[in-house]
């Protein structure tokens, strides 16, 4: 029990002894964080204006300028003007060379001489020409393919009717010819027939005998031999040769007897196929016929052929007449926009040719002044770009400012914001302030992307050079803003502006002054100062300087000079 | 037979000291080799944490740093004293004689009102979260102190714990003081408490452990930085300040050590006997 109450005891006094050494760290971290601490310096939100000291630099220049214009590629001689030089009214400026001048004129003279006949030319081109119409030479063509059809067609009509005729002659000719050549071809045959029976019968007979003949000799030459009546070898030479003559004799015989045979029976069977109607025997006479036909069908073609094309020359003659009419139309109205258009054209050559008579003119003006071209007006020279020697293209510039004068100059588009119409300009040459001039603000122009606005005002002065460079300031106050801090106070982040401000947070430990983060809206600044809006109160403590960077959250030690 | 079994429990044992150890270790190295080591849970790299029991190049510059130049850790810690001193001793005056009612008198609805009780015990702060913030706001008390202490006053888990050790006390004492002329009050103050002290400081430690290390409601009630108790300083912590992370959580440790020891008989009493019936 004893051992227990010990270890309750030690327990208790281990438990303050720690809170003692917590205690004791607590303050000793304390008093080393209190010299950490980011000290700051304050600002309280106040009502008031931002003023805007804006400033720029900007030439002077005329607020009207004259334009003398330059003839192009005629070679200046000498130049009297330069930039800056005030002139009155009928000064040389500069001096053209008389040879390219002389050249030009006499250039020009031929350039008009060439109009005028282009003009004429034009003229004569627009004048109406006498014509036959479309529409009346297709009434001719059709009428001329009406008379051709007409003939045609009653030459075809006779020619129908000669062929009638000459096909009906044909026909009884050919039927005519036909009986003819039947009865006489088979008398013909009939004959042929008989002739080579009798050939046959003859045939026979004529064998017979040359047979029996040779027969005779040979039977005679065999008894001579048997006889023995006269030479033994010529017997029977004569024998073998009489023998064969026998054989000859009947083999001769043979075939002339077949080949008369065959020719009774050839005759025979012609006589007997004509005879049976087999065979007409009028083949040549047919085909005579059919050549006829043949030839007087032809000959009706070919008038048939003259007839369509006489039908079709009358068809397009036709279509042609009634295309003429729209054609006639078109023609019409073209040749009359044709017309205008030479007249416009002639108006156009007539105006070159004006402009050209003026050029013309002028040339021999500056050529009767010896090439010198004058100062039309009292001024300023502002701008002259050409030197003697010089060939010139027409863009040279001379420019001769008249009257008052204007500053024109950049600013920046922030500082043109501050800037309107009737504020009051200093000037400032090599950066001392000039007496006596004024500029008084005309417009504030921002040029499309650019970061720089254009300023342009009217000066009081008129002793300045145009062109002359010079520094302008303005002064500028903007309205009432309820709250203006230092624009040191403002911070930014990705969320956007805030102030940090201090406030007092009580803690365990007494009470801490700690950063919080305040979100604003930025609605204008100057250098130094910044009005803002987003619910601030005149007694918010706004942090606006430190000697370390500090966050939201952090302690700080506000420092009261 | 018997040391063998000894030596492998010991060493079982020591195996839940283990991250404690790693802690102590920690806590005794450089920024370099806790970033190192431990840069994933700082988000400081990608290398897996390389856990080590002994640091290589031992160091008390974290302890240095978080004593001498961490005045907001201070800040923190006397917070959470102001948040939890206050909730012990209103639950201690509090919820002990609530406990004492349910224990020691028989009335209507007794069971039915532990019933309640039970419930509301039971819940998880996050169930309760959007009502208990509802209360607090409508009584202007949210980003202040009390919006910790007042519902940690009126727990029920100590009402709990009591009541089940006051149970415990035999009926036959306190009706022998009140034959003896003692009132309801003297009873309570003079056998109640005595007899149930076991009971008492056990769930006033187990509330001290709860409200000691308590995160959720400080982050969903308190706005004010400057409010926020010790257990919020470690989640808050950056890679810059990382090796004060493990000395802070040693320092956070030793109050429940502490305690711990101190109330270990009468936590164990107390529970043991919350949890049997007489």
């Amino acid at each position: 029990m004893k051992e227990k109450l010990t270890i309750q005891m030690t327990g208790k006094k281990m438990i303050l002894v720690f809170l003692t050494v917590m205690l004791v760290f607590t303050i000793l971290s304390r008093a080393l964080d209190s010299i950490k601490v980011p000290k700051v310096n304050i600002a309280h939100p106040q009502k008031g204006n931002l003023n805007y000291e804006i400033s720029g630099t900007g030439k002077i220049e005329a607020k009207e300028m004259l334009s003398v214009s330059v003839l192009p590629d005629m070679k200046i001689r000498s130049v009297d003007a330069f930039e800056g030089k005030k002139i009155v009214s009928g000064e040389t400026l500069f001096t053209f060379q008389m040879t390219e001048l002389q050249e030009a004129y006499e250039a020009m003279e031929r350039e008009l001489e060439k109009l005028e006949i282009s003009l004429e030319a034009e003229k004569l081109e627009s004048l109406p020409l006498p014509k036959m119409s479309l529409q009346e030479l297709a009434a001719q063509s059709l009428q001329k393919a009406e008379e051709i059809l007409k003939k045609v067609q009653d030459k075809y009509e006779k020619a129908q009717e000669t062929h009638s005729d000459k096909l009906a002659k044909i026909q009884a000719d050919y039927e005519a010819d036909q009986l003819k050549t039947k009865t006489r071809l088979l008398q013909d045959r009939y004959d042929a027939y008989m002739s080579a029976e009798r050939s046959y019968t003859t045939a026979l007979i004529d064998q017979e005998e040359a047979v029996l003949a040779a027969r005779a000799a040979y039977k005679d030459a065999k008894r001579a031999l048997e006889e023995g009546d006269g030479d033994e070898e010529a017997l029977e030479s004569e024998v073998k040769r009489t023998y064969k003559l026998v054989i000859g004799t009947e083999d001769k015989w043979d075939l002339a007897v077949a080949e008369a045979n065959q020719n009774r029976l050839n005759k025979k069977n012609d006589y007997e196929a004509m005879k049976n109607g087999t065979e007409d025997g009028t083949k040549d006479l047919l085909e005579e016929y059919e050549a006829s036909i043949e030839r007087i069908d032809q000959e009706l073609a070919v008038e048939a052929e003259n007839l369509a094309s006489a039908e079709s020359t009358y068809h397009d003659a036709l279509q042609e007449s009634a295309n003429a009419g729209i054609n006639d139309s078109y023609n019409k109205t073209a040749g009359e926009r044709e017309r205008q258009l030479s007249v416009l054209r002639q108006k156009s050559i007539a105006l070159s040719i004006g402009k050209l008579q003026m050029e013309l003119h002028k040339l021999s003006e500056l050529i009767a002044a010896n090439g010198q071209v004058k100062a039309p007006i009292d001024g300023m020279v502002t701008k002259l770009s050409m030197e003697a020697g010089q060939i010139t293209t027409g863009s040279e510039a001379i420019l001769i400012g008249l009257g008052d004068l204007k500053l024109k100059g950049t600013i920046s588009k922030e500082s043109a914001g501050y800037l309107s119409s009737g504020d009051e300009l200093s000037l400032f040459k090599d950066g001392r302030p000039m007496s006596g001039p004024v500029g008084i603000v005309e417009s504030v122009i921002f040029v499309g992307d650019d970061e720089q606005a254009v300023i342009t005002a009217n000066l009081t002065a008129t002793n300045l050079s145009p062109g002359a460079a010079v520094d302008f300031k303005a002064t500028s106050s903007s309205p009432a803003y309820d709250y203006i801090i230092p624009i040191n106070a403002l911070r930014k982040d990705n969320d956007g502006e805030y102030l940090l401000l201090v406030e007092d947070r009580k803690t365990i430990l007494g009470i801490e002054q700690i950063a919080v983060r305040r979100n604003v809206t930025l609605l204008a600044k100057n250098s130094s100062k910044a009005a803002i809006e987003g619910g601030l109160s005149y007694d918010d403590i706004v942090i606006s300087g430190s000697n370390k960077s500090i966050q939201e959250g952090d302690r700080v030690r506000v420092i009261t000079d | 037979m018997e040391r063998w079994r000894r030596i492998s429990l010991i060493t079982l044992c020591l195996l839940i000291w283990v991250p404690m150890i790693v802690l102590l270790a920690a806590s005794f190295m450089s920024l370099a080799e806790i970033l190192d080591r431990y840069g994933v849970l700082f988000s400081h790299s990608d290398v897996p944490v390389q856990v080590s029991i002994l640091p290589t190049y031992p160091t008390l510059r974290a302890y240095f740093e978080l004593l001498f130049d961490s005045p907001e850790f201070f800040t923190m810690f006397w917070n959470s004293f102001l948040q939890v001193a206050p909730v012990l001793l209103g639950q201690l005056i509090v919820a002990a004689p609530g406990a004492w009612a349910f224990s020691a008198y028989e009335f209507k609805g007794r069971k039915l009102f532990f019933l309640f009780y039970h419930i509301v015990m039971i819940l998880p702060f996050q169930v309760t979260m959007v009502s208990d913030y509802l209360v607090l706001d409508s009584f202007h008390l949210l980003n202040t102190h009390l919006a910790l202490v007042l519902p940690g006053i009126f727990s029920v888990f100590p009402v709990f714990i009591m009541v089940k050790n006051f149970e415990n006390i035999p009926k036959a004492l306190t009706e022998a003081a009140r034959i003896d002329g003692a009132g309801e009050f003297y009873i309570f103050l003079h056998i109640g408490i005595p007899l149930g002290k076991s009971g008492i400081f056990s769930a006033l430690l187990l509330s001290f452990f709860e409200q000691w290390n308590a995160i959720e409601q400080p982050i969903t009630f308190l706005k004010d930085k400057q409010l926020w108790p010790l257990s919020l300083y470690l989640p808050n912590i950056t890679p810059a300040k990382a090796a004060t992370v493990f000395a802070a959580a040693a320092v956070m440790m030793v109050p429940c050590v502490m305690l711990s020891v101190l109330g270990e008989e009468y936590l164990t009493e107390g529970i043991v006997s919350s949890g049997i019936k007489e």
